[in-house]
């Protein structure tokens, strides 16, 4: 019974290490240069379209995360009285420096993802893969893997690489999945540069 | 209760532990994000993010001129692609062209100019000491003879005329080409002409017969549009017939309608064979023999050959032989070709058939080449082989653009003994044979503008530019800065003379323009002038010869002079050869005939793909092994001549049984290649399987 309890202890003690504080240092916390509410920008309080900020120029490229110009159309002067709001009127807005946000579901070097022609032409909705992240009230922190250097969001929440929800993971099988679904070409220089 | 922990606790813990944690995610993902990691060494180049865009350009790695289209993000390439409707590669571009992009990162890029002592050994050098080492060299010339070589490696280019003209300036100094691959072609074919001809190619794309011997059509013969030509089936270009007749099943002659096996070194008694079935069946054309002006000549040399005896040594009934003259005088679009390395008596005899057949001058058929507008002439120039031995202090090789193909030990023969030197302006640096003294680093395609003149699969020539797409390195030098460097003078630069071509090509108001964005073919005379041509060039576009008549054949002879006896000593050869116990061939990889320009990641599919035979091994069909009991995998040795070669046995049952197939290429096989001639005997010695000796007889195909 003895040298069971030992086999157990093991075991278990390296499932938790695995399963739990693995996970834990594996991933940095590294916190936005400042807050943003995308429910306060989205929802009724003022109602924009994904598409105002995020949106997609003449000749189909994606802009990304806005430059700070366009959050000055706003905010030239603060609009209420936090700090988030102060540091990005003070050190952003008025020294027309742009914001070093820290993108989650940017992916790596060797890929690309035309926004346009998912957007466009597969007719995805944003939240197919970026979730509710456009209704959340605050910017959670963003987690870099210290081996990869990408972002957890590429990989997706679950440690085992399980699909939490649909928009969960942007790694490769998740792209050739989706691209297989829709019987889409699926060839490497489809997706890498 | 003993509750000590003992040393078996442990490893009961360390067992569970080991358990645990193979089924925890740890390992797993550690090795994931590891290889991950491992992309991205501080030295790999990084793609830029930014906007993506499109961008059209022409490849310069050959002479093909293959449109390619740019996909660029930030204002760098990350990706090529073909141009649809261009009119020199329709849509289609090579292994190597599609990765030209990674040629700016390749692992033998030279940034600044080396010094390379010993073969291999490589130190910085000063450009000064290189042009003084040049500049001692023309002054101390006092001989009539030229103390340095100016060697262009790709005659044709704007940049040529640059070269040609350093030649002039210093009376030291001599220009000359790289061997080009159709050179001794065109010189056999003017033998047979009394009157001047240009140089001939294959038109392709109008064939409807295709008769090869060993061109390797497919597999890097012409350009990957004509790969295209041969293997595309559409209702407006019906693929044509193509008969293969090699010794071993190459992957043209996998894709042919019919591959005919043939006994190594008797191709040329199967094209004279054929060449004498359409005589004797009366089926020549009453052009040709009108032509002709000693038909009954060849009639009765062929005759006096007594072809039989070696037609059976050949491996081709004569059924085939009289099916394949039926079928070249019945197409007449129809054409003959021979592998470029094909020794001189297929050659000659492939010439010879292709005249009996008529097919000279004719669409569909081999037609002449017309002259590029603005270009220097450079068939008439030498080789580095035409200059005396011994006699040359310098040999200044202009590798900018890829094409020289100068076997290493002509540099030996041609460089005084202790003092010459040889100074390459290359953008590589990967270890071969040649003995290269100095590189001084040239840009690599995409870096810097410079031109391409290549050939249609019809025979047609174009002009395209090659545009910068990507930053150049401040340390790299174009032919034109490089000369300027040499002579301390002040050279037009390459921009300069690209537009004296594209003002040639509008003066002579001749062919067609292809507009990338339309996309159509204009006539010359439809644009507005220079500018509007180089606008066009500029943005991916190139000019075509239009449509030109095939032309009348001139006379000719069929039998030059020392031909008849050239062949009648080949042919006698054949019949007197012994069997030996096997055939050594030794078979070309085009990808592999430039190792420097190969694209690193192509190379990797490539040699991972198990399409080739790789370098340094050699491949037998199972009965054969098991006949010489030599097993898969074995390592052996390879004798050919005295040079000895470690090599490593396949089985490949595409070898037809009684051949060695052997890849030429950067491996030791291409250092034999420099040592041997066409005809050594060798053997393959297996060391690991009961010892045993194959005496091969080395063919080269």
């Amino acid at each position: 019974m003895k040298s069971i309890r030992w086999f157990v202890a093991g075991f278990v003690v390296m499932m938790l290490f695995g399963w739990v504080i693995f996970p834990a240092i594996l991933y940095t916390h590294e916190e936005q240069p400042l807050q943003f509410s995308h429910k306060v920008h989205s929802g009724e309080t003022v109602g924009l379209p994904c598409q105002d900020c995020h949106r997609l120029s003449a000749d189909g490229r994606f802009e990304g995360v806005p430059a700070i110009a366009k959050c000055a159309e706003c905010h030239a002067e603060a609009i209420g009285s936090t700090a988030d709001e102060r540091l990005l009127v003070e050190e952003y807005v008025k020294k027309g420096r742009e914001i070093p946000w820290l993108v989650y579901a940017r992916g790596p070097q060797n890929a690309s993802f035309p926004h346009a022609s998912h957007l466009i032409g597969a007719g995805l909705a944003c939240e197919r893969c970026h979730g509710s992240q456009g209704t959340a009230e605050s910017l959670p922190a963003f987690r870099r893997n210290r081996i990869s250097g990408e972002s957890q969001a590429i990989w997706g929440t679950s440690i085992a690489g399980f699909k939490m929800a649909e928009w969960d993971g942007m790694k490769m099988d998740d792209c050739a999945r989706c691209h297989r679904e829709r019987g889409v070409a699926n060839t490497c220089l489809k997706c890498h540069k | 209760m003993n509750s000590s922990i003992s040393r078996r606790d442990l490893l009961r813990f360390a067992g569970g532990g080991v358990l645990g944690l193979l089924l925890s995610p740890l390992p797993w993902k550690v090795l994931d994000d590891s290889a991950i990691w491992t992309q991205n060494w501080p030295w790999i180049p990084e793609p830029s993010r930014g906007p993506i865009t499109w961008s059209a350009s022409t490849c310069s790695l050959c002479g093909a001129g293959c449109g390619v289209r740019v996909r660029s993000s930030n204002g760098h390439p990350v990706s090529l692609a073909g141009q649809a409707g261009h009119p020199m590669s329709a849509g289609t571009l090579c292994a190597t062209g599609l990765l030209a992009h990674h040629l700016a990162c390749h692992p033998s890029r030279v940034l600044q100019p080396i010094r390379i002592t010993n073969g291999t050994e490589r130190t910085a050098a000063d450009m000064a000491t290189i042009v003084a080492a040049i500049h001692a060299a023309h002054s101390a010339s006092t001989s009539a003879s030229p103390a340095i070589a100016v060697i262009d490696s790709r005659p044709g280019r704007a940049a040529s005329r640059l070269l040609m003209e350093l030649a002039h300036q210093w009376p030291s100094a001599a220009y000359g080409v790289a061997p080009q691959a159709g050179r001794a072609r065109t010189d056999l074919i003017r033998k047979h002409f009394r009157t001047a001809v240009p140089e001939f190619a294959a038109d392709i794309q109008h064939a409807r017969l295709i008769v090869s011997f060993g061109a390797p059509l497919v597999d890097g013969w012409g350009t990957a549009a004509t790969a295209r030509t041969l293997l595309a089936e559409t209702s407006a270009h019906p693929r044509p017939r193509l008969i293969q007749i090699e010794p071993v099943r190459s992957r043209t002659a996998n894709v042919a309608e019919t591959w005919i096996p043939v006994t190594p070194g008797t191709e040329h008694v199967c094209a004279l064979a054929i060449a004498q079935a359409i005589i004797e069946g009366r089926r020549m054309k009453s052009a040709v023999r009108a032509r002709a002006e000693d038909a009954a000549a060849l009639a009765a040399f062929l005759h006096d050959l007594d072809l039989p005896p070696a037609v059976r040594r050949c491996g081709i009934s004569d059924a085939r032989i009289l099916e394949i003259a039926r079928s070249l005088s019945d197409e007449p679009a129809s054409v003959v070709v021979a592998s470029p390395a094909a020794p001189e008596e297929v050659q000659s005899a492939v010439l010879l058939l292709n005249l009996v057949a008529g097919t000279f001058f004719r669409e569909g058929g081999l037609r002449p080449l017309p002259e590029i507008p603005g270009a220097a002439r450079t068939t008439d120039a030498r080789t580095l082989e035409d200059f005396d031995d011994h006699s040359l202090s310098v040999i200044i090789l202009d590798e900018s653009a890829a094409g020289a193909d100068i076997p290493a030990a002509v540099f030996g023969q041609k460089l005084k003994p202790g003092s010459g030197i040889v100074v390459s302006l290359s953008p590589f640096a990967a270890p071969r044979p040649v003995p290269i003294q100095y590189v001084i680093p040239a840009a690599v395609w995409g870096e810097r503008l410079t031109d391409v003149a290549g050939t249609s699969p019809a025979g047609e020539i174009s002009v395209g530019l090659a545009m910068p797409v990507m930053p150049a390195r401040p340390d790299t030098f174009d032919t034109a800065a490089f000369l300027g460097a040499v002579t301390g003078t002040s050279q037009p630069s390459t921009e300069e003379i690209l537009r004296q071509r594209i003002a040639a090509i509008w003066s002579g108001r001749r062919g067609m323009v292809y507009d990338p964005s339309s996309p159509t073919l204009r006539p010359v005379h439809a644009f507005g002038g220079t500018d509007a041509l180089w606008s066009v060039l500029q943005s991916g576009g190139c000019w075509i010869d239009g449509p030109r008549p095939a032309g009348s054949m001139p006379a000719f002879r069929f039998l030059p002079a020392g031909l008849a006896e050239h062949l009648t000593k080949r042919v006698a050869a054949t019949k007197a050869a012994t069997a030996p116990a096997l055939a050594l061939v030794i078979t070309s990889d085009p990808l592999r005939r430039d190792q420097a320009f190969d694209a690193t990641l192509m190379s990797k599919v490539r040699d991972e793909s198990g399409l080739y035979l790789p370098c340094g091994s050699v491949a037998i069909h199972p009965t054969t092994a098991e006949a010489h009991n030599v097993g898969v995998g074995d390592d052996a040795t390879l004798s050919i001549n005295g040079t000895t070669l470690p090599v490593h046995i396949a089985c490949d049952s595409s070898v037809p049984p009684g051949l060695v197939s052997a890849m030429d290429g950067d491996g030791p096989v291409a250092l034999a290649q420099s040592k041997i001639s066409d005809r050594s005997v060798g053997s393959v010695a297996s060391a690991t399987s009961a010892p045993s000796v194959i005496p091969v007889t080395l063919w080269k195909a």
